[in-house]
């Protein structure tokens, strides 16, 4: 039945799932498991970091699915969990960063050890100066921008993810796209 | 050179022009075909949004696919409980012994006939009636997703009768009737080979 | 004790396999009797058929999943009589519970 359950829509799967089923919670981690972890290496900049933070999302996914009360939106239930969760892991980290020192807090595409030098050839110029970009940000501006890019999330979800005001995140977020227009032209 | 201020000589700024390419929203719509600062500006923020698009392709590519064994390493940890729900009672030889069936077996029973039968996808199964009472009606109810264009389309009668053969067989559930409502036709992928 | 308590329930027919009777943060420290020896199963949850001495009774707590192919109701009463038979002439207080009707499972992951 794996490749039935394949074809059939989120909301089917999730009423599945909040009913227990665990093919159909597993059809769904597989469907979305390359986008939450997509997302939490850009939040966290760390590949270990960003499975433990899917791993997590979906231990909480299955416990509180049937919480859920539009299964069709499912996948940006996910999103958001992944985005809280890394949000916690980053603020857990720094946390510990000022115990122990400042290195860890580098942005993400210095520490994401996966980018070797085939993934910068094929990487075309603008997602290259977009990342320099991106590494530029202050960490505030930066998760606003991946939270609303990466994951589609809206600005009032943004607010609640990072604990401010939407009008903040609509700053952070205009601020952020200033910052990165600017320089992705220097770049040009 | 196209996005020197956040405050353009017109007086509107970029946070206003960021927010109308999330929202739509502007105060003054027919402003933004005039002004060619402001056309210059959006200019700019709709190349950001298109690099950041392949930005996300890119990172989506790198991810791996959901298949792959990063995925399988995280499902095998993650030990998903079974969900028992009710506790539904079957008859015991000895008084002294306490036999039953959880409900979410009955429920995961009534999906596995369901999607063994060609074009037929269960969705969501309920048990409507104190299926913890022996002897009380119970009737079933099911969600049903068709797959569109499968050679086989499934009949409610044959599914119907299936399950009520299947209860039978697994519980002792008074089972006054099975309600099958198709919720959702699916667009069947093409068998490709 | 309870290995074989297993291998017999797993002996009846229509038995695809036997899960652990609780949870590990489920089970109650203390009073517990004839508690067993510490099983080595893969998910390092302890025994799976638990053997309980309460007041001076034996309950017995199986959790089970059964073949499609066979007839749950009758299943779960053959086990029932397995497990006395086992203990006898000692009485016993079984509780069998299905929780799964599926075939035998291959991989991880449930």
């Amino acid at each position: 039945m794996r490749d039935q359950l394949d074809v059939v829509p989120d909301a089917i799967l999730a009423g599945r799932a909040a009913d227990g089923d665990t093919a159909a919670f597993e059809t769904l981690a597989r469907r979305y498991g390359p986008h939450l972890r997509a997302s939490a290496r850009r939040l966290t900049g760390s590949y270990a970091d960003a499975d433990d933070v899917v791993q997590e999302v979906l231990v909480q996914a299955w416990q509180q699915l049937d919480t859920l009360r539009e299964p069709a939106a499912v996948k940006a239930w996910l999103l958001r969990l992944t985005g809280s969760r890394s949000i916690d892991l980053l603020r857990r980290r720094r946390n510990h960063a000022t115990l122990t020192g400042p290195e860890d807090d580098q942005p993400a595409d210095t520490v994401s050890p996966g980018a070797g030098p085939e993934t910068a050839v094929v990487a075309g110029a603008g997602i290259r100066s977009l990342k320099a970009a991106l590494s530029t940000l202050p960490e505030e501006q930066r998760r606003c921008w991946i939270l609303k890019e990466i994951n589609g999330q809206s600005y009032e979800e943004i607010a609640r993810t990072l604990n401010i005001s939407p009008a903040s995140v609509r700053g952070r977020l205009a601020r952020a796209r200033i910052t990165l227009v600017r320089e992705m032209e220097d770049w040009r | 050179m196209s996005m020197p201020h956040e405050t353009f000589e017109c007086g509107h700024t970029l946070e206003e022009l960021s927010l109308y390419l999330d929202t739509g929203e502007f105060p003054d719509p027919p402003h933004l075909e005039s002004c060619p600062e402001c056309r210059s500006g959006l200019d700019s923020l709709r190349r950001l949004s298109a690099a950041g698009e392949e930005l996300f392709a890119s990172d989506l590519a790198a991810a791996g696919s959901g298949n792959d064994d990063w995925m399988k390493e995280i499902l095998a940890h993650l030990a998903l409980e079974l969900r028992p729900g009710r506790s539904i009672p079957l008859r015991a030889d000895d008084p002294a012994d306490t036999l039953s069936q959880t409900e979410g077996s009955v429920l995961a029973l009534v999906r596995s006939v369901t999607d063994n039968l060609p074009g037929a996808v269960a969705g969501k199964v309920r048990l409507d009636g104190d299926v913890t009472v022996p002897g009380e009606p119970v009737s079933v109810r099911l969600d049903l997703a068709v797959l569109f264009g499968h050679p086989l389309m499934p009949s409610a009668a044959s599914l119907r009768e299936d399950l009520a053969e299947a209860l039978a067989r697994h519980t002792e559930l008074n089972v006054a009737a099975i309600d099958i409502t198709i919720t959702d036709v699916i667009e069947a992928p093409r068998e490709e080979m | 004790m309870t290995s074989l308590l297993q291998a017999a329930i797993l002996a009846v027919d229509g038995v695809t396999e036997v899960f652990p009777a609780r949870n590990l943060w489920q089970r109650l420290p203390g009073r517990v009797a004839s508690l067993v020896q510490p099983c080595e199963d893969a998910a390092g949850d302890g025994q799976l058929v638990e053997v309980r001495d309460v007041g001076g009774r034996t309950e017995v707590n199986v959790r089970i999943g059964v073949s499609p192919d066979a007839r749950t109701p009758d299943v779960v009463r053959a086990v029932a009589a397995a497990v006395h038979s086992s203990l006898s002439p000692a009485e016993a207080a079984v509780k069998v519970t299905v929780v799964r009707i599926a075939p035998a499972r291959g991989g991880a992951g449930v």
